[in-house]
């Protein structure tokens, strides 16, 4: 299966799931009943039409296939190990951004990071430059923009 | 004319307080740098700055993106002549001529030309701008809703049909686009769309923060895979940075010729500096006296694209400014930025908040000549900066959209969206989805569904209100055209080529 028919059919799941979720929409009570229906409907048939012409357009196309053309499953390669952990590391990050404070979660979250790109080599820049940076903006943003960030536990800085 | 000219000095005195010049600097500087970092450009440049425009106030923040987006296009360069690699996609026409000159050891030349070219197409366009724009405006004021519909039809369509291979997919990236912005509490009616009882989502999902995951998040993300590549041998010892009279000779032709073009296709919804750009390079090639010298180190190959970029970043600014849509990802970025800090650009904007309007206008010219600046004496030390490693560089950009984020919503549940985009950032670029359609069908998506629905209740459900007057017609046609015009041109070549093989 290739990434365009892929696209086609998750186009059209997307279209007939809004189309039809928009259609069955409460009716408005004031103002024009249905107002708030007519453009989102227009929208999911379209959707679903796309869809539908990709899948089509996919089926038709001949000649040789490209292997690059669909999505290889299995083992995860370097690349996608490292988006994979990132993401991990992100998630992370969102969960401890307010408990641990700005300063304490970005650090901890830019050298997981780094580290990951980085790996073994050069550990005390990327602890500097992690350390650094979240100082840095912390100070920038708090101090300088006025915007308030989530501050350090205990320590209360 | 006269009006334009009044209106450009009391602009001139917005843009010339010390702060203000300070925020053009900053904002060049800083698009500058981004624009030179391979893979990232002036949208997002523009998304994870965002939030340093927050105090500034409306014409601080206008002139400080609008300096992020003309610095991208100075910057760019810098990594096409370098690395031959390009800093954001309106720089590849600059690789084509001006690693080769690199190769040569003509990098001086090559960084002095290119900034020079810059900064003459950028001056020119901002006047081209000062005396289109109130016109363009007032032109604007006779449309109506359902005018209005039909221009962000308009807009839409020529962006998402701008390739032909991918046409399906461009439209399917609207679509998309377009309904992400009806989530929400609807304002007319007051029912709950697409929310799913989660109640977060009845003030409608941020779309600043799906560009942030997309073009920051996505971006680096992506960029993960070359990061890892030996580090480029960049030359970091410089000469005087300037160019020979030989030079200036053969380049200036090309930069007053490309100019124009690249003014005129950065105003033309869906195009933008890349294409611009492409196009400029062709044609310089096409009247060259000697076009086997292109590709080898031709001088006029680097100036014709370079002034086009430029020019075509101010030509974009028009119909966002003007008429409050964008053509391209990065207006569109601008656009939902301006919307946030309580601006509303369009028509009114110049009779309503002329000070922001011309404010942003003057301090491109005042934003021009400090780029020269920076661009010309100051080149080797700002290239330093491409040799620090993507390694450290790129995770400092996730750092800065969590921050951007954080600053827009103040709240942690927006990361996961964040991320999540970050996700279909990455899976946009695997099934070969434009971003751009997505993005601005996004940001225009709820005025659009606003007009269309204010249309069809000023004529009582009729549709004839969306063909009855001559702008919707031309509107109509115009969509049409940019549907057709791809499959015309390429089966038009074919012909061509037919009959120049059968001869």
């Amino acid at each position: 299966m290739t990434w365009n028919m892929i696209t086609g059919l998750i186009a059209t799941l997307i279209g007939i799931a809004y189309g039809w979720s928009a259609w069955t929409l409460p009716r408005a009570t004031f103002g024009s009943a249905t107002g708030h229906i007519v453009y989102p409907v227009i929208l999911g048939v379209m959707m679903t039409l796309l869809g539908l012409a990709l899948v089509v357009k996919e089926q038709l196309a001949k000649g040789p296939k490209n292997a690059k053309d669909s999505p290889k499953f299995g083992k995860l390669t370097r690349h996608g190990k490292e988006i994979a952990y990132a993401i991990l590391a992100s998630i992370g990050y969102a969960l401890v951004f307010k408990p641990l404070g700005y300063v304490l979660s970005t650090i901890l979250y830019l050298g997981a990071v780094l580290f990951l790109v980085n790996g073994r080599v050069k550990v005390v820049r990327t602890v500097l430059v992690a350390v650094l940076f979240s100082i840095g903006v912390y100070v920038l943003f708090s101090i300088l923009l006025g915007i308030q960030l989530p501050r350090m536990p205990f320590l209360d800085i | 004319m006269n009006e334009a000219l009044s209106q450009l000095l009391l602009g001139f005195e917005v843009a010339l307080t010390p702060i203000n010049i300070m925020w053009t600097t900053l904002g060049g500087v800083l698009g500058t740098i981004i624009g030179m970092l391979p893979g990232l450009g002036p949208a997002t440049g523009v998304a994870v700055l965002l939030p340093l425009t927050f105090k500034m106030g409306p014409v601080g923040a206008m002139i400080t993106m609008a300096g992020v987006y003309y610095g991208a296009m100075f910057g760019g360069s810098r990594a096409s002549i370098l690395l031959n690699t390009p800093g954001d996609g309106a720089a590849i026409a600059t690789c084509f001529d001006g690693y080769p000159m690199t190769q040569k050891g003509r990098a001086e030349a090559a960084l002095a030309m290119s900034a020079v070219a810059s900064f003459i197409g950028g001056m020119i366009a901002n006047v081209a701008m000062v005396f289109i724009a109130v016109p363009m405006a007032r032109f604007s004021l006779k449309f109506g809703p359902a005018e209005y519909t039909l221009l962000m039809v308009f807009a839409l369509v020529a962006t998402a049909a701008m390739s032909k291979e991918k046409i399906l997919q461009g439209f399917i990236g609207m679509a998309f686009g377009l309904m992400i912005a009806t989530v929400g509490l609807d304002g007319l009616t007051g029912v709950n769309r697409f929310t799913f009882g989660i109640l977060e989502l009845m003030g409608g999902v941020d779309f600043l923060i799906i560009i942030i995951g997309i073009y920051a998040l996505g971006e680096v993300f992506k960029s993960f895979k070359t990061v890892h590549d030996p580090s480029y041998k960049m030359q970091t010892k410089f000469g005087k940075i300037t160019f020979t009279r030989e030079d200036w000779k053969r380049s200036w032709p090309a930069i007053l010729r490309a100019t124009p073009l690249g003014f005129f296709i950065g105003a033309l919804p869906g195009a933008g500096g890349t294409m611009a750009a492409l196009m400029a390079y062709n044609n310089e090639k096409s009247v060259s006296k000697h076009p086997e010298e292109f590709g080898k180190g031709a001088i006029e190959g680097l100036a014709a694209p370079e002034a086009a970029n430029n020019a075509s970043s101010v030509g974009a600014l028009i119909p966002m400014m003007t008429l409050g849509i964008p053509g391209s990802g990065t207006t569109a970025v601008m656009l939902g930025a301006l919307l946030m800090l309580g601006l509303q650009p369009g028509p009114l904007l110049f009779t309503k908040q002329p000070e922001v309007a011309w404010g942003m206008i003057a301090s491109m010219f005042i934003g021009n000549i400090i780029l020269l600046i920076v661009n010309m004496p100051m080149a080797s030390m700002l290239v330093r900066i491409l040799a620090v490693p993507a390694k450290v560089l790129y995770p400092l950009i996730l750092g800065l959209a969590f921050i951007g984020t954080y600053a827009i919503t103040n709240s942690t549940i927006d990361f996961f969206i964040l991320i999540g985009f970050g996700l279909i950032g990455i899976f946009l670029d695997k099934t070969k989805i434009p971003t751009s359609p997505l993005i601005l069908g996004g940001i225009v998506g709820s005025t659009m569904e606003t007009s269309f629905r204010q249309a069809l209740m000023l004529s009582d459900g009729s549709p004839k209100i969306f063909y009855g007057s001559t702008i919707t017609v031309a509107l109509i046609a115009m969509s049409v055209f940019s549907i057709a015009w791809p499959f015309a041109s390429s089966a038009l070549k074919k012909r061509r080529s037919n009959k120049a093989a059968s001869v």
